[in-house]
């Protein structure tokens, strides 16, 4: 039993630790080019303004850490962040 | 400024003995500067009163302290009596009237917070002048400052976000009183890089009571989640609009039976300086408290509140109040300049019986989706303002979008936004 708890909290642990890519985009630095939603349309939107936001809390889904790591160097302003 | 307060209570924040400004010997003479609970004693005693934020947010205030207390290296205090919404008066208030009280709060919170640099933070000329001068009574006088605390005051232009925290911080370190974004926020970088706490005014005039009374003490009045008394300011359509303390939980309409009741029945009220929105009729029977009145969708704010009587058409007071939002966002964030500049648009065309059900969605839409975009909280103000008003006016909506509205007219010809709003 005891065995058992540590593997479970082990696995979670290592897949929060994956998992957990969060964006930001600095509402201040964003001057609307879009480039975020081109290279990633799943975690970037557009207001009707043409500024970039995401849904939520910004955490990156499983399989798209790569391409929001694309729109966060394509950023002209460099208005977007990620962490870890 | 009209001042008085609900017989139920002693007050506690404003000056009853005596008139006009209160120098330091009659600050002393009712008990200020005494010595009371002190450093870590004091911080629990906060905690335990459950002193929450008095500028709007309403935040613990011993959580701030806790956070600023628990960083190494040197610390900061920020009082600060910006006061940005503009239907507010009582941080001038305290600061021309009792700035010892603010200045007793501030010296007895940096104490417990091993703060060494002190700010005083305000955008009101006479409020500087009267901030200055308690200083310089201080400085001549035999009470305890410890070694090494500097004191300084800081103003500046008077502006709806340089009440912010951030604002104020960036301010006193030379810049612009304009938001940044967060995090970091002051407790983690402010002042000069370093740890700051940012408290509104009145929250640091609480202080001394708490030190010289106890948590208990403190909690004679108001309610459990609300506890302690506020200076609620009065506005609107009352027959004697003012600053009142009050303790917390009493109902509103009680509230502006102390302003000398309504002037004429109340159809509504702007709440919250102007970030709480708008609230209907309801609003009278609802109890003059944070949670409730978050609960109702509605919020106290720094406890400025604008009664609307029958000549006042909702749909007028949000867009001008609209308008100021817009006027006074600070150009830093093109999601805040543009959905003010739109949700602006949208309520004048309605106000004068030119929108259309495509822009009411519209409003509809970006009441619920700006908020929490900005860098700062005017733009959540600015979307809890249009959204409280379809859900709290849906019928003077209605009538204005049929160009009816019995109220004003909704007339585009000769109309004039009649609006009882403070700017």
């Amino acid at each position: 039993m005891e065995l058992n708890r540590t593997t479970t909290s082990c696995a979670l642990w290592w897949r929060t630790e994956e998992t957990a890519v969060k964006v930001r985009v600095d509402p201040a630095k964003c001057q609307a080019h879009g480039e975020c939603t081109t290279h990633c349309p799943e975690v970037f939107r557009l207001d009707d303004w043409g500024y970039a936001y995401t849904d939520g809390d910004g955490q990156v889904p499983d399989g798209l850490e790569e391409s929001a790591q694309s729109a966060v160097e394509a950023c002209p302003e460099a208005a977007i962040t990620s962490e870890p | 400024m009209r001042t008085g307060w609900h017989p139920s209570i002693q007050p506690r924040l404003l000056r009853t003995a005596g008139e006009g400004r209160e120098d330091i010997a009659a600050y002393r003479a009712v008990g200020g500067y005494a010595a009371g609970l002190d450093g870590d004693a004091l911080l629990h005693a906060v905690e335990r009163s459950g002193l929450r934020g008095r500028g709007g947010a309403a935040f613990p205030a011993a959580i701030k302290w806790r956070a600023v207390a628990g960083r190494g290296g040197a610390r900061h205090v920020v009082a600060n009596g910006e006061e940005g919404e503009p239907a507010s008066l009582k941080d001038r208030y305290l600061l021309r009237v009792r700035p010892h009280l603010v200045i007793d709060g501030m010296l007895r919170t940096a104490r417990a917070l091993g703060a060494t640099h002190l700010v005083i933070y305000l955008a009101d000329a006479e409020a500087e002048r009267s901030a200055r001068r308690a200083l310089s009574e201080l400085d001549e006088s035999d009470v305890r400052r410890d070694a090494g605390i500097e004191i300084e005051v800081v103003a500046v232009v008077h502006s709806y976000v340089g009440g912010e925290e951030t604002a104020a911080v960036r301010a006193i370190d030379g810049g612009p009183a304009k938001p940044t974004t967060k995090p970091p926020r002051p407790f983690e970088i402010g002042v000069r890089g370093e740890s700051t706490l940012v408290q509104n005014v009145e929250t640091l005039a609480n202080v001394p009571f708490i030190a010289l009374h106890g948590p208990e003490g403190f909690r004679a009045y108001g309610t459990e989640r609300s506890p302690g008394t506020i200076l609620f300011t009065a506005c609107g359509r009352c027959a004697a609009p003012g600053l009142y303390e009050i303790p917390l939980g009493l109902q509103m309409s009680e509230v502006f039976a102390l302003a000398g009741g309504w002037s004429e029945p109340a159809r509504g009220f702007l709440m919250g300086g102007y970030f709480g929105g708008m609230l209907g009729a309801r609003g009278a029977e609802l109890p003059v408290a944070y949670d409730e009145l978050r609960e109702a969708g509605s919020a106290l704010g720094c406890g400025a509140v604008t009664a609307l009587g029958g000549h006042d058409c909702a749909v007028c007071v949000a867009a001008k109040v609209m308008s100021y939002f817009s006027d006074e966002q600070s150009g830093q964030c093109g999601v805040c300049t543009r959905g003010t500049a739109s949700m602006a648009d949208a309520l004048q065309a309605l106000a004068v019986g030119h929108a259309d059900e495509a822009q009411l969605r519209n409003l509809e839409r970006w009441s619920q989706s700006l908020p929490g975009r900005g860098a700062c909280a005017l733009l959540d103000g600015a979307a809890t303002l249009a959204a409280t008003l379809l859900r709290e006016f849906p019928d003077i909506v209605d009538a204005h979008l049929r160009s009816s509205c019995e109220i004003c007219g909704a007339q585009s010809d000769h109309h004039e936004l009649r609006a009882v709003v403070a700017h």
